[in-house]
């Protein structure tokens, strides 16, 4: 399945921006589940490469001129191949994945939650339903920073909070697993496509958990980037002097390669 | 004046079991019979004014003020032989080059995780373990360029290695001032003591840190978290004494993967950065993205080889108390040796039937903070009382992969002199060992002693002191 991604992302400031520097995971790699046939990263500033320690491609950008707007842009065509995870393309051991972070860490009431899941897809599959039970999805109520704790009290959230709370629960109970963001084909209109989810190490094979869509496997998720947690795949993270407050917003289109927009 | 002796059973530095003086302590014995108490009171005086003045202190966390305080300074010189001395040399070397040796292997090909040594979940589930460290390619394989082994002596008369210090190691500005404080105390004493020269430490520490960059003639920085921080006083020392610039993250920046320092004639590259802060804080992209400590990018450059960082980033992953019982078979495993200096035998509490083992003998254990440093978070079972049993018998059970257990050492005694005058105190041992074209290291270390009579904590944060200490180049005085 082909499918053409475009993704805005448009950051204004009430007062220039002396500078800014920014570590962009916007561009997807090539695996055995999807095939990157063009794809294009448009950014106002000065870019350099590199990729980190998840494999992941990094663009970083710098603008050290007054700005009062950034605007990013990501396009290009990936093909889903259908094929299933496998165990390979990972750089690590899995058990890198079983350690929490401070994004992750389980609370007692996560704790007592998990103890009730086993390490199998059926077991976690019935955990995904009951966090997108629990936690009720409602955008704009919380935030990046925000905890699996804190989500698990308030909730609510979004397909990043529910990620982080399945990935609270399975560490607990001492199955690895990784946090992975990118975009989602859904033909419903209005569900976000820039999206988060899980994918859990059991036994022999990485299994993807889409809490929000409550889907286990990735026929429609094309794979921006991978990590502990929202940090390490997030697709944008900078810093920059100046600027007052910031006002972000995100557009982002997956349609299937051929229709019209 | 009159030395009190060591308790029976304690090895004691100066006198033997028969109370006769130890080969080389001699000179330091007649010494310390024909000084008086007023002699010695008044250079202690002369020494705290001389310390203040220098700024040499340290902040203790945790404490209201946040205060700078003097770390105790003692007069009384602990004692090396010159044959005690080669044997922990080459234990030294061994051990530091093994530890690098892991350090590459777990951040490339696992082989002792796949040979079965260590498992799997030990290194790569530890919360020190940098998966950005990822195949990334270092200068000469070192990790650890800088290291501070840990060593107390038994009292078998053994050194047994207590804890390794691969984050950034501190302590070797007290080791260098205290050697300076005695030689301009007591020049006498030097005159007729074959006493191991210390002060070219900073010469070594710089060919070290030029020697982990393959560039001819690199640019080398100390990077510290600033004026707050504990151990800035020997940030700042160590800089002066090399002759670099001392920088705060604000000073560097990082353009197209490269970074530079804000100098008055423009930027200037800068190829190696001795970075006296944490992992977390080097780079808010990449880790703490609260940190306003370190610099924006940076990670992205490290990754790219375009700058080094001493010590590297996930070297906490070795120094780790969970990681320390493996030590051993590192060396064995890596360089096919036996290991030269002794480890202190450790109950891994994550293991069930070593956890029951710890809960059955609490009383006469020590119990450590896996992740902990300082002297915090840890039980000494004979010095505890009834509820702080009760206490970490509870934390035992609720997360006993965080601790680890063993047994009550008995610390060796060196005399210090102390409100009750000249009695014997316990101390340990922290040389610097330096990883770069080779292996090196000056004669000696930072000895720690704890003031507190019976104490075993040396740590300066809690009440800990210091002294200089003496590596002899000849046995025979």
């Amino acid at each position: 399945m082909k499918l053409h991604i475009r993704h805005d992302t448009i950051y204004r400031y009430d007062t220039p921006t002396q500078n800014s520097l920014q570590y962009l995971r916007l561009t997807p790699r090539n695996t055995p589940q999807q095939k990157v046939l063009s794809w294009e990263l448009t950014t106002p500033g000065e870019t350099s490469h590199m990729t980190d320690g998840f494999g992941n491609q990094v663009t970083v950008m710098t603008m050290d001129k007054p700005v009062s707007e950034i605007t990013l842009t990501a396009e290009g065509v990936v093909d889903l191949t259908g094929k299933p995870l496998t165990r390979d393309d990972s750089p690590f051991p899995p058990q890198v994945f079983l350690r929490s972070t401070p994004l992750t860490e389980a609370d007692a009431d996560i704790r007592a939650f998990a103890c009730q899941f086993s390490a199998n897809k059926r077991s976690l599959v019935r955990m995904m339903n009951r966090i997108l039970e629990r936690i009720r999805f409602t955008p704009g109520v919380t935030s990046v920073t925000h905890t699996a704790a804190e989500a698990f009290t308030q909730g609510e959230g979004v397909c990043q909070d529910h990620t982080h709370i399945f990935i609270a629960c399975c560490r607990h109970i001492g199955i690895p697993v990784r946090y992975v963001s990118g975009y989602i084909h859904t033909f419903s209109e209005d569900h976000l496509v820039t999206h988060a989810w899980a994918e859990a190490w059991l036994g022999h094979n990485w299994h993807t958990f889409d809490v929000v869509n409550l889907l286990n496997v990735a026929e429609s998720h094309i794979k921006l980037a991978t990590g502990l947690d929202y940090r390490d795949a997030a697709p944008v993270r900078g810093v920059r002097s100046g600027g007052g407050t910031e006002h972000l917003q995100t557009r982002a289109w997956v349609t299937m390669a051929g229709e019209n927009q | 004046m009159q030395i009190q002796t060591a308790p029976e059973g304690l090895y004691d530095e100066l006198f033997d079991g028969d109370n006769r003086v130890r080969p080389g302590c001699r000179l330091l014995k007649q010494w310390l019979t024909e000084s008086d108490e007023s002699l010695l009171a008044e250079k202690r005086r002369e020494a705290d004014v001389l310390f203040q003045r220098l700024g040499i202190t340290f902040n203790v966390y945790g404490e209201d003020q946040g205060a700078d305080r003097l770390i105790p300074f003692d007069l009384i010189p602990r004692v090396i032989s010159a044959a005690d001395w080669q044997k922990l040399q080459s234990g030294l070397r061994q051990r530091v080059q093994a530890l690098n040796r892991f350090l590459f292997d777990i951040y490339h090909d696992f082989d002792i995780v796949r040979a079965g040594v260590i498992s799997a979940e030990q290194v790569f589930a530890n919360p020190q373990y940098q998966p950005g460290m990822q195949k990334l390619k270092l200068p000469r394989n070192l990790y650890a360029h800088i290291a501070g082994i840990d060593l107390i002596r038994h009292n078998d008369g053994d050194f047994y290695v207590l804890e390794d210090n691969l984050r950034c190691p501190s302590g070797v500005s007290y080791m260098l001032e205290n050697r300076r404080m005695m030689m301009r105390l007591f020049p006498e004493l030097f005159a007729r003591a074959p006493v191991a020269p210390v002060d070219h430490y900073p010469n070594l520490l710089g060919e070290t840190l030029r020697a982990a960059s393959l560039k001819p003639d690199p640019t080398v920085v100390v990077l510290t978290p600033g004026r707050f921080n504990s151990a800035y006083f020997e940030h700042a020392f160590l800089a002066r004494q090399m002759g670099i610039e001392l920088v705060e993250g604000a000073d560097l920046f990082v353009r197209q993967n490269h970074v530079y320092m804000k100098t008055t004639v423009g930027p200037q590259q800068v190829d190696v950065i001795y970075r006296r802060l944490d992992d977390d804080f080097i780079d808010p992209l990449s880790g703490n993205p609260d940190s306003m400590l370190g610099v924006p990018g940076l990670y992205a450059a490290y990754r790219s080889g375009n700058v080094v960082l001493a010590n590297a980033m996930g070297t906490g992953v070795a120094d780790d108390k969970s990681i320390y019982p493996y030590v051993p078979d590192m060396i064995r495993f890596y360089l096919g040796e036996e290991p030269i200096l002794r480890n202190v035998p450790t109950w891994q509490c994550r293991k069930p039937e070593d956890l029951s083992y710890v809960l059955d003998n609490l009383a006469s254990l020590v119990v450590k903070e896996t992740q902990g440093a300082g002297g915090y978070g840890m039980l000494i079972g004979p010095r505890a009382s009834k509820e702080e049993l009760s206490h970490f018998r509870d934390l035992l059970k609720t997360r006993p992969d965080n601790y680890i257990a063993q047994p009550t050492l008995s610390l060796s005694t060196c005399p210090t002199f102390v409100e009750a005058g000249i009695a014997p105190r316990h101390l340990d041992l922290r040389p610097f060992v330096l990883s770069g074209k080779k292996i090196q290291m000056v004669p000696g270390g930072l000895t720690r002693v704890a003031l507190k009579e019976g104490s075993l904590v040396v740590n300066s944060s809690q009440g800990g002191g210091t002294k200089d200490t003496w590596v002899l180049e000849d046995d025979q005085c």
